[in-house]
């Protein structure tokens, strides 16, 4: 079960589209649809990358708390 | 050069369907005297490895080879179809090869070999197109 993540709201709120986010992380567009769709967890890597180009932290983009489930 | 999703796709149907066209006579003038069905299976499978080919080069090729490839999820789907077709081809050889020897059955081993390539290619393309719409 992927992390749920605020990957489309962070992205609309700045304007962007798929295309534009995913140009900027290096990825396919299909991985940003992927991960705003929360049918792919990103690298950590890809993670790191994310929370740095909206300028904030991973657990800003990933909504981890007690309740998810990290199996 | 830089080509749309769709472009790269419709540019893989076209170096699959040349390279069928054009090995599919090459394999059929092997045989003396080949017939419609040689010609047919033939295409039958060329066809397959052909779009898998240009699948491989046009398609997934780009995507794969980025600077970030490692984070895109066209990897991991190649990864997971991969894995998959891995056990198949294994499990599938083992079966034949069981069947063949306690059968005493003597099979060519270029049309053999050329079947279990083929029929690994197509494995491996059904199970990406089957993760990529999960």
């Amino acid at each position: 079960m992927p992390i749920p993540n605020r990957l489309s709201e962070l992205r609309q709120a700045r304007g962007w589209t798929q295309r534009e986010l995913a140009e900027q992380l290096g990825v396919s567009r299909q991985t940003v649809i992927s991960i705003e769709r929360h049918r792919f967890d990103p690298s950590l890597p890809l993670a790191f990358r994310l929370a740095k180009v909206f300028g904030c932290r991973i657990e800003d983009v990933f909504q981890v708390d007690d309740s998810t489930d990290l199996s | 050069m830089t080509m749309s999703n769709p472009t790269r796709w419709l540019a893989a149907a076209g170096l699959g369907l040349a390279l069928t066209a054009t090995l599919t006579p090459l394999a059929a003038m092997s045989r003396p005297n080949a017939t419609v069905t040689d010609v047919m299976t033939a295409a039958a499978i060329i066809g397959p490895v052909g779009f898998a080919a240009g699948w491989l080069v046009l398609v997934a090729g780009p995507v794969l080879t980025r600077s970030h490839a490692e984070g895109n999820v066209e990897r991991t789907w190649l990864e997971r179809a991969l894995a998959g077709t891995a056990v198949d081809v294994l499990g599938g050889t083992a079966v034949a090869a069981l069947v063949l020897t306690t059968n005493d059955i003597h099979a060519p081993a270029g049309p053999a070999l050329t079947m279990v390539l083929a029929a690994g290619l197509a494995d491996l393309g059904l199970r990406y197109l089957l993760l990529r719409q999960s």
